[in-house]
């Protein structure tokens, strides 16, 4: 599935004042990207994702799923959000079942599924996301951080979406929990699954994605791909910190393949290759 | 869907109306509300009517605003204007069934509609120029007389202060839960209000939690910085009345005096 944003606006009035959050944004998001939208509190990086599933609507300009308007008279919205997964931000916004079982199967049960098909989906939900299907009788309330945020994207993996969009969704979580979310995303999109996240932690963002939206004052200011973002020299002019590994690399003037540091690991390799013999 | 949820809000400013002590404000709101229920002509209302778009225009904010306050509230005032059309005896207007809606009860019902809707117009420039914190101010002033009798006016002040500055936060938090709840298939505000209202169910239980989970934080965070109640606490804004505020009331008074004595001539 292809989504593009085309020239959508999107304001609202707050007594009388307008407030403009989008301006012209244009932005093609390909089947099997995994695209992080960036930029400062306020730019209007939330706002994208919502309109990208029809929750908000735009005030001119238009959302396109292969082509077609999705919030054109006669669009079905629904059939959409259940090839679109959206995780909020907070996870006890995405909770609304008395168990986790419920929980799991709100969506599913939305789009018809019961009996023992229903039952096997939420199992295969909550393997996906590694948690024990013991947990099923469980309060959701009563759940630990991670594993709220993991029901929370259970609920959504629940419907075997095209395309996943995420709110900040690392936010809150312990290093252990992070780094099983953080996988757990780059699984999800090498099984063909699309990721949009939005979020403002640009060295988790250096490690999964592939493709680099930034969004200055409700524009889209620079996409391209991660190393070209993110190790570029123009992040400040956006108000936002360069990666602190990019910064290493760039003040050892170390590359990789002839091209600026942009991950852990690249770092330590190319360490070890310009100074190994010093650390044996 | 909470988006149109305006009722109450209020817009910084400096008008005169922003800069009058909030009890004067009460005062004159009370006084202006019992003469719109006095006057009992239509030409007094009309009167009364100008009176009330000058104040509004005094807040500086868009008559459009104040437009969007009556018309949100069509279906009472038109049910005010049918009810009483109908209870009425007299000349016959429309019959439909047993029901005959009168001449004079039309007249009764239009008046009663309009006088509504002058004090919805009074209380939103009320609630325009005064800040929730202003109002409890007021009231926590108005109620410490009562407070030798042992009427507890600081903590309904500091009760309603907090039930006011989270309506604002639940109502967000209300629309986060809607749009996760339609992401995931769920149809709030379908067809017939069975439906929309078990669209909404799911959402009940953890705006719930969420308003406690917040008012035990609030709790905890109002103990660590101190709170002991409203005992011997001074206050950061004291209230004093100035020139403009006895004006204001002399003038609202003169004004609900010129009423009666008009009722009482006629």
């Amino acid at each position: 599935m292809q989504l593009e944003l085309r020239d959508l606006s999107y304001q609202y009035e707050d007594l009388g004042n307008r407030v403009k959050v989008l301006r012209q944004v244009n932005l093609k998001i390909n089947q099997g990207d995994f695209i992080a939208i960036i930029g400062q509190s306020g730019s209007g990086k939330s706002t994208l994702l919502l309109q990208l599933n029809g929750l908000l609507k735009p005030t001119s300009g238009a959302v396109l799923c292969d082509g077609q308007n999705i919030n054109a008279k006669g669009f079905n919205i629904k059939r959409l959000r259940q090839k679109i997964g959206f995780v909020f931000q907070f996870p006890e916004t995405n909770l609304f079942g008395q168990t986790v079982y419920e929980d799991v199967a709100y969506a599913p049960q939305n789009y018809g599924q019961q009996g023992r098909q229903l039952e096997e989906t939420v199992d295969w939900a909550l393997e996906q996301v590694g948690l024990e299907s013991s947990l099923k009788d469980r309060l959701p309330f009563q759940l630990s951080g991670g594993e709220k945020r993991r029901v929370a994207v259970a609920g959504i993996l629940a419907l075997k979406p095209e395309v996943l969009l995420l709110d900040e969704p690392t936010v809150g979580l312990d290093p252990r929990a992070r780094e099983n979310f953080l996988s757990l995303l780059g699984k999800l999109n090498k099984q063909g699954m699309t990721v949009v996240v939005v979020s403002h932690e640009l060295d988790e963002v250096a490690r999964v994605a592939k493709r680099v939206a930034v969004i200055a004052a409700g524009k889209v200011a620079a996409d391209g791909t991660v190393r070209k973002i993110l190790a570029g020299t123009d992040l400040p002019k956006w108000g936002l910190e360069t990666p602190e590994v990019v910064s290493i690399g760039k003040r050892l003037g170390l590359l990789t393949n002839g091209r600026p540091i942009l991950t852990e690991d690249e770092l330590i390799d190319a360490l070890l290759a310009k100074e190994g013999k010093r650390f044996v | 869907m909470f988006k149109d949820f305006r009722l109450g809000s209020y817009v910084q400013g400096n008008s005169i109306l922003h800069r009058l002590d909030p009890r004067t404000k009460l005062g004159a709101l009370a006084v202006l509300a019992m003469s719109a229920f006095l006057i009992a002509n239509w030409l007094g209302l009309v009167a009364f009517f100008l009176v009330t778009i000058a104040l509004a225009m005094l807040t500086r904010v868009s008559l459009k605003y104040y437009w969007a306050t009556v018309r949100s509230m069509w279906l009472i005032l038109l049910l005010t204007v049918l009810v009483n059309g109908v209870s009425q005896p007299g000349t016959p207007l429309v019959k439909a069934g047993p029901l005959v809606l009168t001449v004079q009860g039309f007249q009764i019902g239009g008046m009663m509609a309009v006088r509504l809707a002058l004090i919805v117009l009074l209380t939103t420039t009320f609630t325009l120029t005064t800040s929730p914190i202003a109002l409890t101010d007021g009231l926590e002033r108005l109620f410490r007389p009562l407070g030798r009798l042992g009427f507890p006016g600081h903590e309904i002040a500091l009760m309603m202060t907090i039930a006011i500055r989270f309506i604002p936060t639940l109502i967000d938090e209300g629309q986060r839960l809607v749009w996760a709840l339609e992401a995931r298939g769920g149809e709030v505000g379908g067809k017939g209000l069975i439906k929309k209202v078990r669209g909404l169910l799911p959402l009940f239980v953890p705006l719930f939690i969420g308003a406690f989970r917040r008012a035990d934080e609030l709790a905890l965070a109002m103990e660590i910085r101190g709170y002991r109640g409203g005992k011997g606490r001074t206050r950061y804004r004291e209230l004093t009345l100035h020139r403009g505020d006895y004006g204001t009331l002399a003038v609202t008074l003169a004004l609900l005096l010129l009423i009666l004595l008009l009722r009482w001539q006629s």
